[in-house]
């Protein structure tokens, strides 16, 4: 059975280059989206990701709430959250790491790093 | 020996002009059986070709004729058959407009038998052909079946393992030969590496490094570094040709007309000025300089028309080199058509597909292009 990977992220273009990334990786997982915090919080009351890429910066709730709502959840709080932002200053990655962020992947992205990281928390071959 | 062996000696001599030996023989045979009912047949064809004989050598004695079968050639054609198979009553006469008769009979049958073979000859070539179609239409879609399976498989790289046996096996069942398969399958790698290609530098913005990245793709795709090179030019004059096409003027009072058009020129590289009325696009031409001009034939009411637009527009000799492309109804075509329209000017109807109008761009401009080349 492959792992899910929840891609939360507003800027389409972006979710469309995180698909074409793990399309071609061939990693055993499936891609979900969610657009925004509200958005993903919904989603893995359904099902449940293995791992959560998190945008910080979205409309309607943004990252850090949503990693605060998500961390915050017993039942959810394992749940691996890598921070999948453009922000790179030290603030921003000590911000992300206080709410619980298992690492903080600044944008623009490349692929063969974004993969890695991927199956560095979801351990898939 | 009986009478017959004496008598079918008799014709051999016959045949071979040796008259007194075939008369001798024929006298044998009648010692030998006086009743047989062949010997006066014999004799009345002894007469018979030693009296055509004389007929066709007056200065030979029949006596001192060559023994040569050649000098009967026109008589072997007609000669009598040998006594024992034919009808001993009926001889046949050997007269010269008769030969002519069967020569010309002759001719016409080899003629009629060169037809038909001709015919024959026909119809084989017209089969061979139609064989070599239905081949050649069985290879084309065993290939185009394996190409198909091909682009799934590499659609996101190099296929599994599984994909891999996937389509090895479908090479198996459709007989598709091995160098075919190498063929197709890179064909198909290189295609497929080119889209992703495109994918990833529409999104470059988004990525840390391109070359990283298609450096990334290239292994993910499992092309080589020469194929990669050979690739590179192609992919290169692609990336050029998609970039920065040039600046479109594009007049139509139709709202939607522009709605649809413009937005798809520009993704394709253009940069287009619209303008509502031909009034509006002069003064537009006065600041830019057009490198195409797209223009509706229609106009607002009082407003001018594409055609006076086009005439405005040729009065101006630095415009000759610009395409200027009239966009007509249906129902003009045969109207401009008819008119004397120059060789960078041209007409397509508005409801035609944008696909069927970028191609005349196109065309235009590439024309305009070779046009200025051979000035330079």
């Amino acid at each position: 059975m492959g792992k899910v990977v929840l891609l939360v992220d507003d800027d389409e273009d972006n979710r469309e280059l995180v698909k074409f990334v793990v399309s071609r990786s061939r990693l055993d997982l499936e891609l979900v989206i969610a657009v925004n915090g509200l958005d993903a919080i919904q989603y893995i009351k359904i099902k449940r990701p293995d791992l959560i890429l998190m945008d910080m910066q979205m409309p309607v709730m943004d990252g850090y709430e949503a990693v605060s709502v998500i961390k915050g959840d017993p039942l959810y709080s394992s749940i691996p959250i890598v921070a999948f932002t453009a922000q790179a200053r030290p603030e921003d990655i000590a911000r992300t790491r206080s709410l619980g962020c298992v690492e903080h992947y600044t944008k623009p992205m490349d692929p063969e790093e974004l993969l890695n990281t991927i199956q560095k928390y979801i351990g898939s071959e | 020996m009986v009478a017959k062996d004496h008598l079918l000696a008799s014709d051999k001599y016959l045949k071979n002009n040796l008259f007194d030996k075939a008369r001798e023989e024929i006298q044998i045979a009648s010692q030998v059986d006086p009743t047989n009912p062949y010997i006066s047949a014999f004799e009345e064809r002894l007469k018979l070709f030693e009296e055509t004989y004389i007929k066709r050598h007056p200065n030979i004695n029949p006596q001192n004729a060559p023994q040569d079968s050649n000098a009967m050639n026109t008589m072997v054609v007609t000669q009598p058959q040998p006594v024992l198979m034919m009808n001993p009553t009926v001889a046949p006469p050997i007269e010269s407009p008769r030969v002519s008769s069967k020569e010309e009979l002759l001719t016409s049958t080899i003629m009629e038998m060169r037809h038909q073979i001709e015919e024959l000859n026909r119809a084989l070539n017209h089969e061979r052909l139609a064989r070599e179609e239905i081949v050649t239409q069985q290879l084309d879609a065993s290939v185009r079946q394996l190409r198909a399976a091909l682009e799934k498989a590499w659609q996101f790289g190099a296929p599994k393992n599984n994909e891999s046996e996937e389509v090895k096996r479908l090479v198996r069942i459709l007989n598709i030969s091995s160098d075919v398969e190498t063929s197709v399958t890179r064909e198909v790698k290189l295609t497929m590496y080119g889209k992703a290609v495109k994918e990833v530098i529409a999104k470059r913005k988004l990525l840390r490094s391109s070359s990283s990245t298609l450096e990334w793709l290239r292994k993910i795709y499992q092309v080589s570094i020469n194929e990669y090179l050979e690739y590179e030019s192609h992919f290169l004059t692609e990336l050029v040709t998609s970039q920065f096409r040039g600046t479109m003027l594009f007049v139509s009072p139709d709202e939607k007309l522009r709605g649809d058009f413009v937005p798809r020129f520009k993704e394709i590289g253009f940069a287009v000025a619209s303008a509502s009325t031909a009034e509006e696009a002069l003064e537009k031409v006065e600041k830019l300089n057009p490198a195409i001009v797209l223009c509706d034939t229609m106009s607002e009411k009082g407003g001018l028309s594409g055609f006076k637009f086009l005439h405005f527009w040729r009065t101006r000799s630095k415009n000759q080199t610009v395409p200027f492309i009239l966009l007509c109804e249906p129902l003009e075509e045969n109207e401009i058509r008819a008119s004397e329209l120059k060789e960078a000017e041209g007409f397509i109807s508005k409801t035609c597909e944008f696909d069927e109008i970028n191609s005349m761009v196109s065309e235009k401009l590439q024309h305009i292009r070779e046009y200025i080349g051979t000035l330079t």
